[in-house]
């Protein structure tokens, strides 16, 4: 299974968030001495924090600015598979939009792998190259993101209101085709009222 | 509708009814949080402990009316340890002991988007049933409708509030602030701008047999 350059959805509904868990801990403690301040000033940049985010603990940290820091610190640590665990929860808009933005461009440019673990099927939609679904620890169905519609992934996600949409609308005959975002299915609906 | 909290840097004052707190900034919400007395409501977040304990032992333990469980749709996960269920299922038990074993106003910090769709309608059907005043702070927009009101906060303050479709009808300004619309709302009022239909819509539904039907 070849994973390298991918963003992967995981769906398993035994999984266990321990992520999300926060320990009271210094994320950057144990960082090996060899990584300079630079390559970590960088990482901090690059998730929208800064420098002083180095010396605080877990516990005094929110939900975002932990979830950031921990990607920092994988970043830092070239860790070429990178876990996100409900890493959009509690991000506004423009933070999550600039934060899938660059997973992609991680992923195509630098190779990265992205694990996600969400329930918003809205975070996944554009984003997401393929959906694993695991069963008994095991990846059970692979499914690639044009399959979507055809495979019903959705279903293991909240919030997929596009696709309910669409799928509601070709129960009456309409919308025959797959769509990824507003502005097509806005077009789409002209073209077939107008 | 009576004052329960003012804060003058944002301009913004909470009155007993339920609203939702949408914000573009995190440091926003947390200098929010700073200085709202907590103490004095039931502040429920998103923080949780993977206990290993039963569902229903949590339960007992905190209070929570067991005869409770068919409503809220526990009978299958009682008997199951907490650190076995998925993230969801922990904050929503959460949630509930919370809800059943406490008093008073309730304030929810970006709680709702971790939870199923069916999750989230039981908890506002039994809030309402219950006459209890929430407070939602999200960031999420697809969670503004588990509330009436809806105030938009930003760094200068209260940039809007009102009835909840009423302010999310303020594209223009929302979107300049940052924020996003939610999906079905936000396609409603595009194809209403083409009066491809007469009015927006909150669900799916709704607007699939405006259009279609």
């Amino acid at each position: 299974m070849e994973i390298e350059g991918k963003v992967i959805a995981i769906i398993d509904n035994s999984f266990n968030s321990y992520r999300h868990y926060k320990k009271e801990i210094y994320i950057f403690d144990n960082l090996p001495r060899s990584i300079k301040k630079d390559k970590v000033l960088e990482a901090l940049k690059m998730v929208n924090l800064n420098e002083d985010y180095i010396l605080k603990k877990s516990n005094d940290l929110s939900n975002v600015e932990y979830n950031k820091l921990l990607l920092a610190k994988d970043l830092i640590m070239d860790s070429k598979v990178i876990f996100l665990d409900f890493f959009e929860k509690g991000m506004c808009y423009k933070e999550r939009e600039y934060f899938k933005k660059l997973f992609k461009k991680l992923s195509k440019d630098y190779k990265f792998t992205f694990l996600i673990n969400t329930n918003d099927f809205s975070f996944c939609l554009n984003l997401v190259d393929e959906y694993h679904i695991f069963k008994n620890g095991e990846v059970e169905h692979i499914i690639s993101k044009k399959d979507i519609y055809k495979e019903k992934v959705y279903e293991y996600f909240n919030n997929h209101h596009l696709i309910d949409f669409v799928c509601k609308s070709r129960n009456l005959n309409h919308l025959h085709e797959d769509y990824y975002d507003i502005n097509e299915v806005l077009k789409a609906i002209y073209r077939e009222l107008k | 509708m009576k004052k329960i909290f003012t804060y003058d840097k944002y301009k913004l004052t909470l009155y007993d009814v339920c609203s939702t707190i949408i914000y573009n900034d995190e440091k926003i919400k947390n200098r929010l949080l700073n200085i709202l007395p907590l103490e004095d409501y039931i502040f429920i977040n998103s923080d949780v402990i993977p206990f290993n304990i039963s569902v229903k032992k949590y339960l007992e333990l905190n209070g929570f009316k067991m005869n409770l469980i068919p409503y809220f749709n526990l009978q299958t996960i009682t008997n199951k340890i907490i650190s076995s269920l998925d993230l969801s299922s922990i904050i929503y038990i959460k949630v509930l002991s919370a809800l059943s074993s406490n008093e008073g106003i309730v304030i929810f910090d970006n709680v709702f988007t971790y939870l199923s769709d069916e999750q989230k309608q039981i908890i506002k059907k039994y809030l309402s049933e219950n006459h209890i005043i929430y407070i939602n702070i999200t960031s999420d927009i697809e969670d503004v409708f588990m509330t009436k009101n809806l105030m938009v906060l930003t760094e200068s303050g209260v940039a809007i509030e009102g009835k909840t479709e009423d302010v999310l009808s303020e594209e223009k300004l929302l979107k300049r602030l940052g924020f996003n619309l939610p999906f079905i709302f936000d396609l409603s009022l595009k194809l209403k701008s083409y009066d491809l239909v007469k009015k927006t819509y909150t669900d799916v539904d709704g607007l699939v047999s405006a259009l279609w039907k």
